[in-house]
C-alpha cells in the first residue's frame, strides 16, 4: 500500500510541476507575456494590464531572467534586423515600465549611525582610551525603475553599431531619468566631495552612470552634454556654468543652455547676468520652450527689480510662445490686476484654470528638462518596433503621449462629473461693469454672531465717504464654492515610496462628497486640484451633478499659490457669493507668484477666501512609510525644487512670512486662516461646514457708490455703531477698472511684435521699422518687399540691423519668421548692395539655428534648407553658398539634393562660362585640388538616382572646362537622352555640342545643338551654338539666317542662363513649400 | 585724359567674282558673302604721322602678300561703298542710368553722321539678344528704341558678338560692328575659341567701346552707374584680339569723353579706308590665309585685317 501511495504522490507532484507554470501563467501574466504583446504593437493594452496586475520589481526580475532568451527567441532569430528590432522592443518596454513608476523614489540612501571608536595611544595622538565619533559614508540602493532603464541600455549596447532608433531610445531614457529628477542615475554621486552628511555614498561600484553609456554610443549628441549641466547645477554650480557656456554656440541646444544658466544666475542673485543670458537665448533660438523660459524668467527678475511694466511685457512675450501657460498667466494676471486691469486679469485666470488638461508650461516642466520630448520619442520608438501598429495607433496612445507632455502626473484624468455643464455666463470677480457693490459682513460679539441687524445699523464708507445701504441679504444668496485640494507629493518630499494613488483618489472623493452633501440645491461647486499644475477637476456644477472621481493627477511639486490666485480671479455671477476653501500642505515650490502677490490679489477680490493648513500627513500609508524610512536611516530627502520651497509654517508651528501673507490674504477677503489648535486639526470639510454655518449669520450689504470717483481702488470700512464690542469682518475694498489700456486689450494677439510697433495701414513707402516690413510682407508677400526695396532712399541695411536686435516677430510662430527672413533676403539681394551681403549671410546663419528642431530635423527645416541653399546658389557672389549647403547636408545626410548642392556650391567658386583651355578669360585659375574636390562631390551626388543625371551633366561641364573633352563626352553620354528634367536634358545637348566643337567634330556638334534647340524651342544658347557650328563648317548662309532669327526671336528663358545659379531654379517652388505650413 | 583715336578700321571682303557681285538677300537665296576661289577684298587704313588718313593712293602704292605670296591688285576704291553700322549695346546691369543716357545721345548723333545710303541696326543684349531696330536710316525710330532699353540681367557678350558678326553679311555694303560693353561675359554659349574662328570668317570690322572710368560719374539723379568691374580689370585680351583680327580697335573711354565725338571718329575712320581687290594666285585656296599689306610711303601706318578663310 505504501509504495502505491508514494507512487501516486509522485505522479501528482509531477503533474503539478508540469501544470504549474501554465496554471500560473493564466493567473498572472509574466513580463514575457507583456513583452510579446508590446512587441506586437499592443503597447497601451500591455502597459495598462501590467499596471493593474504587476509591478516594476517583478518585471525587472523577469526581464533579467528571461529577457535575453525572448530577444533571440531561444536562438531562432538570426536575422540581424529582426534581432535589433526585438532588442529595441525589450529595451523600450523596460523604459515604459520604468516611467509608469515615475513618482516613486529611484533610490534610497542609507545613512549608517554614527560610529564610535576607542582610540589607542599607538595610533592616535589623542589620549589613550578617549572615544572618537565618525560618520560612515552612506549606502546607495537603486529602485527597480532605474535598473529597468539600465537593463534596456545593456540590451541595446549588444547592437554592434548604434542606429537612429537607439538614439531615440537614449534620448527617451534621458527624458525618463530627468522626469524622475535623479541626476545620480545619470552621472553618479552628485554629492561627491560634499561629505557624508550631504549624502555622499560609499558603494560607488553600484553607480549606473547612464549618461556615460549614452555618450559612448552617441559622442556628438549635444543633449547629453546639456544633461550633464542640468544634473550638476544643484551641487556643483561651477561645473554646470562651464557646461552651459560650452554649449552656448550650439544651434540645437545653445538657447536652452543659455536660459538654464540664466536661471542659475537668478538663484545666485546675479540678476543682470541672468537678463543677459535670457536676451542672448532669445537671439539664438526660436524654440518656443526656450523662448518661454527666457521671457518668463526675465519677467520674474524684472519683478524683483521692481520694473512691473517691463516684467509685464516679458510675461506677455512668454505667453505668446506658450499661450495659456499657467506660470506666466498667473504672474501676468497678478501684475495686470495691480494696475487695475481687472478684465484682463480675470480673463487670464479663467483661461488658466479652465483648460483641462492644462497646456504645457515650460516653467512647470523646467526641472524635467527633456521629458518634453517624451511623446515624440516614444512615438518614434513604437513606430520602429511595430510600424503598422504605430501608424494605426490608438487614440489612447496619442492621449497617453499628450497627457505625458502636458502634465506632471502619470494618470490620465477621467471625466470628473456625471453631468458636467458649461460654465454659466459670468462677470468678472471685480464687477467692474456694475455700479452696485456687495459686501460680505460678519458681525460677532464675544464669539457669537450678532443677528437681526438691518441696513440702518451699518455704517459703510467707500473711500471714506459714507454710503447708503440699500439692502441687507443673508442666506438667500446662492454660493459658488471653490475647493482647492493640494494633491502634490508628500508634505516632506515630492516623491513617494509607496503607491499612494488610490489613497489620494479616495481622499479627494471623500472631501468632495462631504462638502457636496452640505450644499443647497441653489449652490454650485468647483474643485481645483493642485500638483505641479493647477487642474480644474470639477467645473462649477450643482452638487447633484458631481460624480465620483476615478483618476486624477497627483504627486510632484506644488503650485498652490497659483491655484489660489487663479481661484480668486475667477469670474463670479454678481448675484452669487464666491467662497474659496483652499487646503494647503505647507509647501509651495512651483508657483509663479509669491505669497505677497496672493495677498495683493485677495485684497482686491470680491471672493471669500478660507485657507486650511493641512498640517499632518493626510495619507496614512505615506505617513507610516515616511516615518519608517526616516527612522531606518533609509531616506534622505533629495533637494529637488528649483527655488526655495516656500513654507507657511515652521517646525515649531510658527507662521513664516509666507504664512502670514496667506493668512492676511484670507482675512483681506473677510475669510480666515485655519490651522490646528491643540488636538483639533482643521479639514476642508470641517472648515466648509463652519463657513457655511457662519453664512447664515453673515450679512450681504448692497449699495451704490456715491460721492466717490468711480474708477480706481475703493477702500471699504464697515462698522456697526450701535453694537458695542462688535467684531466686524468685511472685505477691505474693491476696484473699478479705469479705461481700457490699449497695450492690455489683446495680450495674446499674434503677431505680438506687430501689436507693439507701427500702425497697420502704413503704405510700403512709409515703411520705417521691421514691423512695418513684416506687415507689408503679410499683406503682399515677396512682391511687396521687392517693391519696398526698389523704392529710392530705402536703406536695407538699417532693417537688417534692427532685425538682428529684435526678437521673434511672430512669437509662437517662428516658422513664419523663417520664411519672412528668406523672402526678405531675396528681395534685398536683388538690389545687389554690397553692404547688405554680410548682414544677410549672418541673418541666414541665425535662422538656420531657429529652424533646427531640438531633437531631430523635421520637414520644415528640410524645406527651409532647400530654399536657403537654392537662394545662396542663386546669389553665390553675394552670400556664401558652400556653408549653407554643408549645413543642410549635415542636418539631412540622406537627402541627395544637399549632396548635389554642396558640389554645385564648390563648383561655383571657379565659375567660367566656356572652356578655358588656352584662354584665360578673366585671370581666373583653378587648382587640381579644386577639380578633384568638385569631381568627388559630383560623383557622390551621382550615387543617388534623384541627382545622378544633373550631377553627371555638371561634372561633364567641369571636365570640358579643364580640357578633358573625351571624359566630358563619356560622362554626358552616361546620361540618358530622355532624362526627365527638361532643363538638364537641354543643357546636356548644349554641352555635348560644346564638347564636340572643342573636339573638332563640328558636324556632330551641329546635331547636338539642333537637338538642344528642339528640346527647348526658342532657347537662345543652343541656336547660337548651332549658328556657330554652321559658320565654322562654312554654311554661311544658313548661319546668317539663324543669326537673323536669334536677333528677332521673342524672349524664352534659356536653362543655360540659370546654370551657374545652381538650384536657384527651384527657389520659387521651395518658397511655396514653406508657405504652405505657414498659411 | 583724352586718348587720341589711333586705330583705323579695316575690313576684308571676299566676294565671288572680281566685280562687286551683288545679290539681294532673300530667304531662299544663299548669302553672297563667301570666300570664292577667285577674288578677295581687303580694307586698308593708311595714316600719316599725325594720324590723318592718307588719300590719293593707287594700286601701285600697295603691296599685298597672301600667305607670303605677293598678289596683283586688280582694283582700289576709297570711301564709295555704303556702310552698315551694327550697334551692340550691353544693357546688362552694368550699363545703366546715366551712362545709358549718354549712349543714347551718342547713337542719335551717329545717326546724324550717316550718309543717305548708310544704315544703322541696334542690337541690345543682356543674356537675351534683342534686335531693337533693324537696319534703318530713321533716326527717330532708333532714338525711340534707345529709350525703351530693358536694363538688367547677365551679359551674353560673346553670343551677341558672334550673332552680330555672322549677321553682318551683305556683300554690297561695308560692315562696321560697334559694341559698347564693360567687356564681361556672363552667360554665353560661344567659347572664345569659337568666337575667334567666327571673327576670322566674318566680313565685319569690330570696334569695342569699353568704359573704364564711367564708374566715377556722380549719380546725382540717383541712377546706377557702370560697375567697377571694368575699372579694376584690364581690358580682356580677347576683345583686343578680335578687334585686331578684323581690322578694328578697342576704345577705352574715360568719364569725360564725349561719346558722340568718339562714335563720329570711329565712323570717319571706317569711311576713309581703301578697299583693295585681288585674285589670289600662287596659294592654295582652302584654309586660313594670312594677309600682309604694305604702302610705299615713308612715315605711314598701315592697318588691315590679318587674314581670311579660303573656300
Amino acid at each position: 500500500m505504501f509504495p502505491a501511495r508514494v507512487a501516486a504522490l509522485a505522479l501528482l507532484a509531477v503533474a503539478v510541476c508540469l501544470a504549474g507554470p501554465r496554471a500560473l501563467s493564466h493567473q498572472r501574466p509574466t513580463a514575457i507575456d507583456f513583452l510579446d504583446r508590446y512587441a506586437a504593437g499592443h503597447f497601451d493594452a500591455a502597459l495598462d494590464d501590467l499596471q493593474r496586475t504587476s509591478d516594476a520589481d517583478a518585471i525587472l526580475k523577469q526581464l533579467r531572467e528571461f529577457g535575453t532568451s525572448w530577444i533571440a527567441l531561444n536562438g531562432s532569430v538570426t536575422d540581424a534586423r529582426e534581432l535589433a528590432r526585438r532588442r529595441l522592443a525589450a529595451a523600450t518596454f523596460a523604459l515604459e515600465v520604468a516611467r509608469l513608476d515615475q513618482w516613486r523614489e529611484w533610490k534610497r540612501i542609507q545613512t549608517p549611525p554614527v560610529m564610535e571608536a576607542t582610540l589607542s595611544a599607538t595610533t592616535q595622538r589623542a589620549p589613550q582610551g578617549e572615544k572618537e565619533a565618525f560618520q560612515p559614508l552612506n549606502t546607495l540602493w537603486w529602485a527597480p525603475s532605474p535598473l529597468l532603464v539600465e537593463w534596456g541600455c545593456i540590451v541595446l549596447r549588444a547592437n554592434e553599431k548604434p542606429d537612429p532608433a537607439e538614439r531615440w531610445w537614449h534620448l527617451a531614457a534621458l527624458a525618463v531619468a530627468q522626469r524622475a529628477e535623479d541626476p545620480q542615475f545619470l552621472i553618479g554621486d552628485t554629492k561627491l566631495g560634499l561629505g557624508s552628511k550631504a549624502g555622499e555614498i560609499m558603494n560607488e561600484q553600484h553607480e549606473i552612470l547612464h549618461l556615460k553609456h549614452s555618450q559612448d554610443r552617441f559622442p556628438n549628441e549635444a543633449r547629453f552634454v546639456l544633461a550633464e549641466g542640468i544634473a550638476r547645477f544643484r551641487d556643483w554650480a561651477d561645473d554646470a556654468h562651464a557646461t552651459y557656456r560650452k554649449l552656448a554656440d550650439r544651434p540645437d541646444v545653445g538657447g536652452e543652455a543659455l536660459a538654464r544658466e540664466g536661471q542659475m544666475f537668478i538663484t545666485e542673485g546675479k540678476l543682470r547676468d541672468a537678463i543677459d543670458r535670457f536676451d542672448e537665448a532669445e537671439r539664438r533660438t526660436r524654440d518656443p520652450y526656450v523662448l518661454y523660459l527666457a521671457a518668463y524668467l526675465r519677467g520674474t527678475v524684472l519683478m524683483r527689480q521692481r520694473e512691473p511694466a517691463r516684467a509685464e511685457a516679458s510675461f506677455r512675450r512668454a505667453l505668446a510662445e506658450a499661450p495659456g501657460a499657467q506660470s506666466a498667466s498667473t504672474a501676468l494676471a497678478a501684475l495686470v490686476l495691480a494696475r487695475n486691469g481687472y478684465e484682463e486679469a480675470t480673463t487670464l485666470a479663467a483661461g488658466m484654470v479652465g483648460s483641462e488638461p492644462p497646456p504645457f508650461d515650460p516653467w512647470r516642466g523646467f526641472l524635467h528638462a527633456d521629458d518634453r520630448f517624451w511623446p515624440l520619442l516614444i512615438s518614434r520608438l513604437r513606430g520602429a518596433i511595430a510600424p503598422q501598429a504605430s501608424q494605426t495607433g490608438s487614440a489612447t496612445a496619442q492621449r497617453r503621449a499628450a497627457g505625458a507632455a502636458t502634465s506632471a502626473a502619470q494618470d490620465v484624468v477621467a471625466p470628473p462629473t456625471r453631468g458636467q455643464q458649461p460654465p454659466p455666463q459670468q462677470t468678472p470677480a471685480f464687477r467692474t461693469a456694475t455700479d452696485v457693490v456687495f459686501v460680505d459682513v460678519s458681525v460677532r460679539r464675544r464669539g457669537a454672531a450678532v443677528t437681526g441687524l438691518t441696513a440702518a445699523d451699518f455704517d459703510v464708507r467707500d473711500n471714506g465717504v459714507r454710503q447708503k445701504v440699500e439692502s441687507v441679504e443673508s442666506m438667500a444668496v446662492p454660493i459658488d464654492l471653490t475647493l482647492i485640494i493640494d494633491v502634490s507629493g508628500g508634505q516632506r518630499t515630492t516623491f513617494s515610496n509607496r503607491d499612494v494613488g488610490a489613497a489620494v483618489v479616495r481622499r479627494v472623493n471623500e472631501q468632495i462628497a462631504r462638502v457636496a452633501a452640505s450644499l443647497r440645491p441653489i449652490d454650485r461647486m468647483r474643485v481645483i486640484t493642485v500638483d505641479t499644475y493647477v487642474h480644474e477637476l470639477v467645473r462649477p456644477a450643482l452638487a447633484s451633478d458631481i460624480g465620483r472621481i476615478d483618476l486624477l493627477h497627483h504627486g510632484g511639486h506644488s503650485s498652490v499659490y497659483d491655484a489660489i490666485v487663479g481661484a480668486l480671479l475667477q469670474p463670479v455671477d454678481p448675484d452669487r457669493r464666491h467662497v474659496i476653501i483652499a487646503g494647503v500642505k505647507n509647501r509651495d515650490d512651483q508657483s509663479a507668484v509669491e505669497a505677497a502677490a496672493v495677498r495683493e490679489v485677495a485684497s482686491r477680490s470680491g471672493s471669500l477666501l478660507h485657507v486650511v493648513l493641512e498640517e499632518m500627513l493626510t495619507i496614512e500609508d505615506e505617513a507610516r512609510e515616511d516615518t519608517r524610512c526616516i527612522e531606518a536611516g533609509l531616506c534622505q530627502s533629495p533637494f529637488r525644487s528649483l527655488q526655495r520651497t516656500r513654507r507657511m509654517q515652521t517646525a515649531s508651528l510658527q507662521l513664516t512670512p509666507d504664512g502670514v501673507a496667506i493668512k492676511e490674504a484670507a482675512e483681506a477677503t473677510g475669510g480666515k486662516w485655519h490651522q490646528a489648535v491643540l488636538f483639533s486639526e482643521p479639514s476642508i470639510r470641517s472648515t466648509f461646514e463652519q463657513v457655511f454655518q457662519e453664512f447664515g449669520e453673515r450679512y450681504v450689504l448692497r449699495y451704490r457708490p456715491e460721492g466717490v470717483a468711480r474708477a480706481g481702488w475703493h477702500s471699504i470700512t464697515v462698522a456697526v455703531p450701535g453694537t458695542r464690542d462688535a467684531t466686524v469682518l468685511a472685505r477691505k475694498g474693491y476696484a473699478i477698472e479705469a479705461t481700457a489700456d490699449p497695450s492690455a486689450a489683446s495680450p495674446l494677439t499674434i503677431p505680438a511684435a506687430l501689436a507693439r510697433e507701427g500702425t497697420p495701414d502704413r503704405e510700403p513707402a512709409s515703411v520705417r521699422t521691421v514691423a512695418d516690413l513684416a506687415r507689408a510682407w503679410e499683406r503682399g508677400g515677396l512682391p511687396a518687399l521687392d517693391a519696398i526695396f526698389r523704392t529710392p532712399g530705402v536703406a536695407p541695411v538699417r532693417f537688417l540691423t534692427e532685425l538682428e536686435r529684435s526678437g521673434n516677430l511672430w512669437p509662437g510662430y517662428s516658422r513664419r519668421e523663417a520664411l519672412f527672413i528668406l523672402e526678405l533676403a531675396d528681395a534685398i539681394l536683388r538690389r545687389n548692395r554690397s553692404e547688405t551681403f554680410k548682414p544677410i549671410a549672418d541673418l541666414l546663419d541665425r535662422v538656420t539655428g531657429y529652424v533646427a528642431a531640438p531633437i531631430e530635423p523635421d520637414e520644415f527645416e528640410q524645406a527651409w534648407h532647400w530654399a536657403a541653399t537654392s537662394l545662396a546658389q542663386g546669389r553665390f557672389w553675394q552670400i556664401p553658398a558652400v556653408p549653407r549647403a554643408v549645413q543642410a547636408r549635415v542636418r539631412f545626410p540622406g537627402d541627395p539634393r544637399f549632396v548635389l548642392a554642396e558640389a554645385i556650391a564648390i563648383d561655383q567658386r571657379w565659375r567660367t562660362f566656356g572652356p578655358v583651355v588656352g584662354v584665360r578669360l578673366t585671370g581666373q585659375s583653378v587648382s587640381e585640388a579644386h577639380v578633384a574636390e568638385v569631381t568627388q562631390k559630383y560623383r557622390d551626388a551621382m550615387e543617388f538616382a534623384e541627382t545622378r543625371d544633373e550631377a553627371a551633366v555638371r561634372l561633364a561641364w567641369l571636365q570640358h572646362r579643364i580640357g578633358r573633352h573625351d571624359e566630358a563626352l563619356a560622362t554626358l553620354d552616361s546620361v540618358a537622352a530622355s532624362v526627365s528634367d527638361r532643363d538638364i536634358a537641354y543643357v546636356r545637348h548644349l554641352f555635348r555640342g560644346h564638347v564636340l566643337m572643342a573636339a573638332g567634330r563640328v558636324d556632330d556638334a551641329a546635331v547636338a545643338y539642333r537637338a538642344g534647340a528642339s528640346s527647348r524651342p526658342g532657347a537662345q544658347s543652343a541656336r547660337v551654338g548651332l549658328m556657330n557650328a554652321l559658320m565654322v563648317r562654312g554654311d554661311v548662309g544658313a548661319a546668317a539666317q539663324l543669326a537673323d532669327t536669334i536677333e528677332t526671336a521673342p524672349g524664352v528663358l534659356d536653362p543655360w542662363w540659370e546654370y551657374w545659379s545652381g538650384n536657384f531654379r527651384w527657389f520659387a517652388r521651395a518658397l511655396d513649400a514653406l508657405r504652405e505650413p505657414n498659411r | 585724359m583724352r586718348r587720341p583715336v589711333r586705330c583705323a578700321v579695316f575690313a576684308v571682303c571676299a566676294i565671288a567674282g572680281l566685280g562687286l557681285e551683288s545679290r539681294a538677300r532673300s530667304q531662299d537665296q544663299a548669302p553672297v558673302f563667301r570666300v570664292g576661289t577667285s577674288a578677295v577684298s581687303v580694307d586698308v587704313s593708311v595714316r600719316d604721322r599725325s594720324r590723318k588718313p592718307v588719300t590719293g593712293l593707287t594700286a601701285a602704292d600697295f603691296t599685298v602678300l597672301d600667305n607670303g605670296v605677293a598678289q596683283k591688285i586688280a582694283n582700289v576704291s576709297f570711301g564709295v561703298k555704303p556702310i552698315d553700322v551694327t550697334i551692340g549695346l550691353d544693357v546688362s546691369q552694368s550699363v545703366t542710368g546715366l551712362v545709358l543716357e549718354r549712349l543714347r545721345r551718342a547713337v542719335a548723333q551717329l545717326m546724324g553722321d550717316l550718309r543717305r545710303d548708310d544704315r544703322l541696326k541696334l542690337v541690345m543684349f543682356q543674356t537675351q539678344i534683342h534686335r531693337a531696330m533693324d537696319f534703318t536710316a530713321d533716326a527717330r525710330a532708333v532714338d525711340r528704341a534707345m529709350r525703351a532699353v530693358p536694363a538688367g540681367g547677365g551679359t551674353a557678350l560673346f553670343d551677341t558678338l558672334s550673332v552680330a558678326m555672322v549677321g553682318a553679311s551683305d556683300p554690297d555694303r561695308r560692315q562696321l560692328v560697334v559694341f559698347f560693353t564693360d567687356g564681361i561675359d556672363s552667360g554665353s554659349a560661344s567659347s572664345p575659341a569659337v568666337l575667334e574662328v567666327i571673327a576670322q570668317r566674318s566680313r565685319a570690322t569690330l570696334v569695342f567701346v569699353v568704359a573704364t572710368g564711367l564708374g566715377t560719374i556722380p549719380s546725382g539723379s540717383g541712377v546706377r552707374i557702370v560697375s567697377l568691374g571694368s575699372l579694376l580689370r584690364p581690358i580682356d585680351p580677347l576683345l583686343t584680339r578680335l578687334a585686331t583680327d578684323t581690322g578694328g580697335s578697342v576704345l577705352s573711354i574715360q568719364r569725360d569723353v564725349d561719346l558722340g565725338s568718339t562714335f563720329r571718329r570711329v565712323l570717319e575712320d571706317f569711311r576713309s579706308t581703301y578697299v583693295l581687290y585681288y585674285s589670289p594666285a600662287g596659294v592654295a585656296a582652302p584654309g586660313f590665309h594670312t594677309i600682309s599689306v604694305q604702302v610705299a610711303r615713308p612715315g605711314t601706318t598701315v592697318l588691315a585685317r590679318r587674314g581670311y578663310f579660303g573656300g
